[in-house]
């Protein structure tokens, strides 16, 4: 920046006034509801029970695929859904028996994938201390690679992974011999042996609906597409069209669908202590919007009867 | 020339392995093939980080050597990286603290710093100039409705409206692009199969 530049900026400052007043509105309005909650009513969206009922309604013995890719960036959003979703497939391995396989694709997916399972469900760390771990639950780690890895992950599953988190062979461990023993027409893993197929993620579910859309679980009679997406809500509109032609089942978008979440699943947390200060910003952007709208037309019609 | 630097041999490479992998999705020839190649994409894709790590080392370094514009910027970086890295091996605990209380806050808010400035477009931008605008506007304010908890608590015509403009009128417009993309993607497949398209090269 040339020292002219950096004059000009300290003379008129970084932002006018109003954008400072607006910042600082906005400031006030989340923090109030984050330190003084009001217990706002959260009302349940037909993809969160669908989501919801997806798992409930496992049978025992269902095997479920867990890709979560969260970010440091998107913790905040992404974290209360991945929780709660997370927290209660945990719940329906331990009553109904369910086989849970986690991954990641990438760096910083595996570390809070191991952060929600180790702080927020709360099973033993390091996992291979954990009774259940090898025999209804594994975690494979980091599985770089991109969609060939999600392609491989549906083709040989022990191809692509053939060890754990913590090198032990997956060929060995109880959860993969009883998914091999099922699998047909020989004892490779592939997608028709996943019941269920979760993702978390902070991109356009494209990738997943080409590579995984194609899978569904025809013990509960879904053809295909047996799938539920974790994503923040502005990659909503891009889940649609899987949505339409069932590639996908359902999705959570966001903290709003957390909150959801934690409800159905009688686990308030994060999610639902957001959702306050969600509402006053929602209303503040309204606000703004209208606001601006209702003065620009006053002007305008002053400068018209000028 | 160096044989290595040939540009033909990555093109008879990709046009190698992108037509096996074609062939085994539309015929299930060459599967375990296929297999192999996915293994090994593994390797190369954590190789990459390799060179990233090197790249961004190199490239701190010589900013610091050289004590270019912004140097203490570049010490900061690679010092909290280096210090990062052998925690990870040191003390997973310390380690786990600083990822914890640090990294996540940090990027957290780097991300959600874009969330202001919408406010200040709201303010600025969203007038309603023309009737193209006016039903923008009026669907983005439904939609705000229909996105915060209390909307559909409050009245439920929110979440109706709010499903039907994403299942119909936007569900047609991504799908629209979706097709595009993959009609794209075609092309860029056919073109460098070719050896027209040398980006990737990086050569233009």
């Amino acid at each position: 920046m040339s020292s002219e530049s950096k004059d000009e900026v300290k003379a008129t400052g970084a932002f006018p006034v109003a954008d400072r007043l607006i910042f600082l509105i906005y400031l006030v309005l989340i923090t109030i509801p984050l330190l003084f909650p009001l217990g706002l009513p959260i009302a349940i969206a037909p993809a969160t029970n669908e989501s919801y009922f997806a798992i409930e309604g496992l049978a025992e013995g269902s095997v479920v695929l867990f890709e979560q890719d969260n970010s440091f960036g998107t913790w905040a959003e992404l974290a209360p859904p991945d929780i709660a979703m997370t927290r209660h497939l945990f719940k329906m391995m331990e009553e109904n028996k369910i086989r849970l396989i986690f991954y990641s694709g990438s760096v910083q997916g595996n570390q809070l994938s191991q952060r929600v399972i180790k702080d927020y469900v709360g099973r033993p760390y390091p996992f291979n201390n954990d009774p259940d771990y090898g025999k209804y639950w594994v975690h494979l780690g980091w599985i770089p690679g991109g969609e060939p890895i999600l392609a491989g992950m549906v083709s040989n599953m022990v191809n692509i992974a053939p060890i754990d988190l913590y090198n032990i062979p997956t060929e060995s461990m109880e959860i993969f011999q009883y998914i091999s023993s099922k699998a047909l027409p020989n004892d490779i893993i592939t997608g028709d042996d996943i019941n269920l197929f979760l993702v978390t993620h902070c991109t356009s579910p494209d990738s997943w609906a080409r590579q995984w859309g194609g899978y569904g679980d025809p013990q509960r009679g879904f053809e295909h597409g047996n799938m539920i997406h974790i994503f923040s809500a502005g990659s909503v509109p891009y889940a649609m069209p899987f949505i339409g032609k069932g590639q996908m089942r359902s999705y959570l978008g966001g903290q709003r669908a957390g909150a959801e979440y934690e409800l159905l699943i009688n686990k308030p947390g994060l999610g639902a202590a957001y959702m306050d200060a969600q509402d006053f910003a929602h209303l503040f952007g309204i606000v703004l919007i209208v606001g601006s709208n209702i003065f620009y037309l006053y002007e305008k019609q002053k400068v018209t009867k000028k | 020339m160096s044989f290595l630097k040939k540009t033909e041999i990555p093109i008879a490479l990709y046009l190698f392995i992108s037509a096996i992998v074609l062939v085994e999705h539309f015929t299930g020839i060459g599967s375990s093939l296929v297999d192999s190649f996915n293994s090994g994409i593994i390797i190369v894709w954590t190789l990459t980080y390799l060179i990233g790590t090197y790249t961004l080392t190199r490239h701190n370094l010589n900013i610091i050597q050289r004590r270019r514009p912004g140097w203490y910027y570049s010490l900061i970086l690679f010092g909290s990286a280096i210090i990062f890295f052998v925690l990870g091996f040191v003390d997973n605990s310390k380690y786990l603290w600083v990822q914890t209380n640090v990294l996540t806050p940090l990027e957290g808010a780097m991300l959600s710093y874009v969330g202001m400035y919408m406010y200040t477009c709201m303010f600025r931008g969203a007038r309603t100039r023309s009737l193209d605008a006016g039903v923008l506007l009026l669907v983005t304010i439904l939609m705000l409705f229909y996105m915060m908890p209390l909307g559909p608590a409050v009245w439920p015509g929110f979440e109706t409206i709010g499903n039907w403009i994403n299942s119909v009128p936007n569900t047609g417009a991504q799908r629209a692009i979706l097709i595009g993309m993959g009609l794209g993607l075609l092309a860029v497949m056919v073109r460098t199969w070719l050896g027209l398209e040398k980006s990737f090269l990086g050569r233009s």
